[in-house]
């Protein structure tokens, strides 16, 4: 038997999913089989690493209880309009809450707090981009391709901004696109969505016609504004001046009119 | 146990699923979010939940439960966001032109815990190939079992697991000689 004829047994093999009598077939070739062997390693490694590392994600406390509550409501029918209203229900819980988030002591718009939610996540460990690369023409054709509207995208990134990959996200009831950047081990988000026009929120910063509005929530900076045809949203630490909304989409020439922007209204 | 003919109507039996069920919402909604962002994910994972307590008393026995609702997810998955989510298959395949050699990757990995870059890494996986990797690596089910979520055969499980975890690897070698944890030039190996 050759490598080829075996190698489709292999995986099952490393994850001990194989027969008994194909096993034995199979450990007679590896004897004699160096590169089948490390290829059997790798995959035993390989499931090793992933089992440990991936991190697993918590469902929501508010969701929890949600489920939990719709789960113990008495039922007299299962049929399907007792669904169709158990699902209604759903909705309506959930717009209830985003709704609350919304009028929240911060009142900041619902798709702000979910980039917010986002962001943290990734500071946390527990999110990375979905596409991880720091090459700046990848990352473009990621993002044309991945986004449900024609836009933008990010030029280049000043000084010690570095780019990290890109995802789609949710934010509210919209897809957004989402690049990370990373300033040495600290994250910045910058979120495309489809163009709206942002609440008068925060402290106004004006600049090459440009309106920025730069909000401050506990840790983080978010600053939001518009160049069409989309909006932007940038979140990063609340120490970094909102200079940096233009840093992420200019680099090189553009530097002095950044630095401009930070002495004038960065804080 | 659930799911005994005899005692499906009965409210202790009710009581016994709501349980079951109870216990697997971090393990439904982790596997949603390895299919759809958080906040679908949300959804998706309270979906999966009514879908199963209106089905409930059609479990069959002998079927574990968990597999049974994972089932349900994935199902729910297809039919409510599996086009909005599609991701980008093509930048993968095209990472793809040689296995990597990539001797000391896991132990690179375990010792920079890259645990957001593994959860990326298999995130950006071309669905075909994330399932099977995401139930076997993270959740740890039996290949009978993934074909039965999955709605494939084992041979089509096998070999996306073999497939998807080469793209895995090579996704991750990539970075970790980006950032100078593996030597910059990957050594050729035969496939």
């Amino acid at each position: 038997m050759t490598c080829a004829d075996l190698r489709p047994w292999l995986v099952a093999y490393a994850d001990d999913e194989l027969g008994v009598e194909k096993s034995i077939e199979l450990e007679a070739h590896l004897e004699r089989c160096s590169a089948c062997r490390t290829a059997c390693d790798r995959h035993r490694a390989l499931r090793h690493v992933v089992g440990r590392l991936y991190p697993h994600d918590r469902l929501p406390d508010d969701v929890r209880r949600t489920v939990l509550r719709r789960l113990r409501r008495p039922r007299r029918s299962v049929g399907a309009a007792a669904i169709a209203a158990a699902l209604v229900a759903v909705v309506a819980t959930v717009v209830a809450l985003r709704g609350a988030r919304r009028a929240g002591p911060d009142a900041v718009p619902a798709e702000v707090a979910a980039a917010l939610g986002l962001h943290a996540a990734v500071e946390r460990g527990d999110r990375a981009p979905a596409f991880a690369s720091s090459d700046l023409a990848d990352v473009n054709r990621w993002l044309s391709r991945a986004l449900p509207f024609a836009g933008p995208i990010p030029e280049g990134a000043a000084g010690d901004l570095r780019l990290a990959g890109a995802s789609t996200a949710r934010l509210g009831a919209e897809t957004a696109g989402w690049v990370l950047y990373r300033r040495g081990p600290q994250p910045v988000s910058l979120f495309i969505l489809p163009p709206r026009a942002w609440p008068a929120i925060g402290r106004e910063i004006r600049q090459r016609g440009i309106e920025f509005r730069s909000i401050e929530v506990g840790t983080h900076r978010i600053v939001a504004w518009n160049h069409a045809p989309v909006s932007y949203l940038l979140v990063s630490a609340r120490d970094r001046p909102a200079a940096e909304a233009c840093a992420v989409c200019h680099a090189g020439p553009q530097a002095p009119a950044i630095a401009g922007f930070g002495r004038t209204h960065g804080s | 146990m659930i799911g005994r003919r005899d005692h499906r109507g009965s409210s202790e039996s009710r009581v016994r699923f709501e349980i079951e069920v109870a216990e697997l919402l971090d393990a439904l909604y982790s596997f949603a979010c390895a299919l759809v962002p958080p906040p679908d994910a949300d959804d998706l994972t309270q979906v999966t939940c009514l879908r199963a307590l209106e089905h409930w008393t059609s479990f069959a026995p002998g079927t574990r439960f968990k597999t049974w609702m994972f089932t349900i997810l994935r199902n729910e998955f297809v039919s409510r966001y599996r086009r909005e989510h599609r991701r980008s298959e093509l930048l993968l395949e095209r990472t793809l032109p040689f296995a990597e050699s990539a001797d000391g990757l896991e132990t690179v990995l375990i010792e920079a815990q890259w645990r957001a870059e593994v959860r990326g890494a298999l995130l950006a996986l071309p669905e075909g190939f994330r399932i099977p990797v995401y139930l076997k690596d993270v959740a740890g089910f039996a290949y009978r079992e993934i074909a039965e979520i999955a709605g494939c055969p084992i041979g089509t499980v096998m070999s996306r697991l073999a497939r998807g975890r080469a793209m895995l690897r090579a996704q991750l070698a990539k970075q970790a000689r980006e950032r100078g944890l593996l030597p910059a030039t990957p050594a050729r190996v035969a496939r």
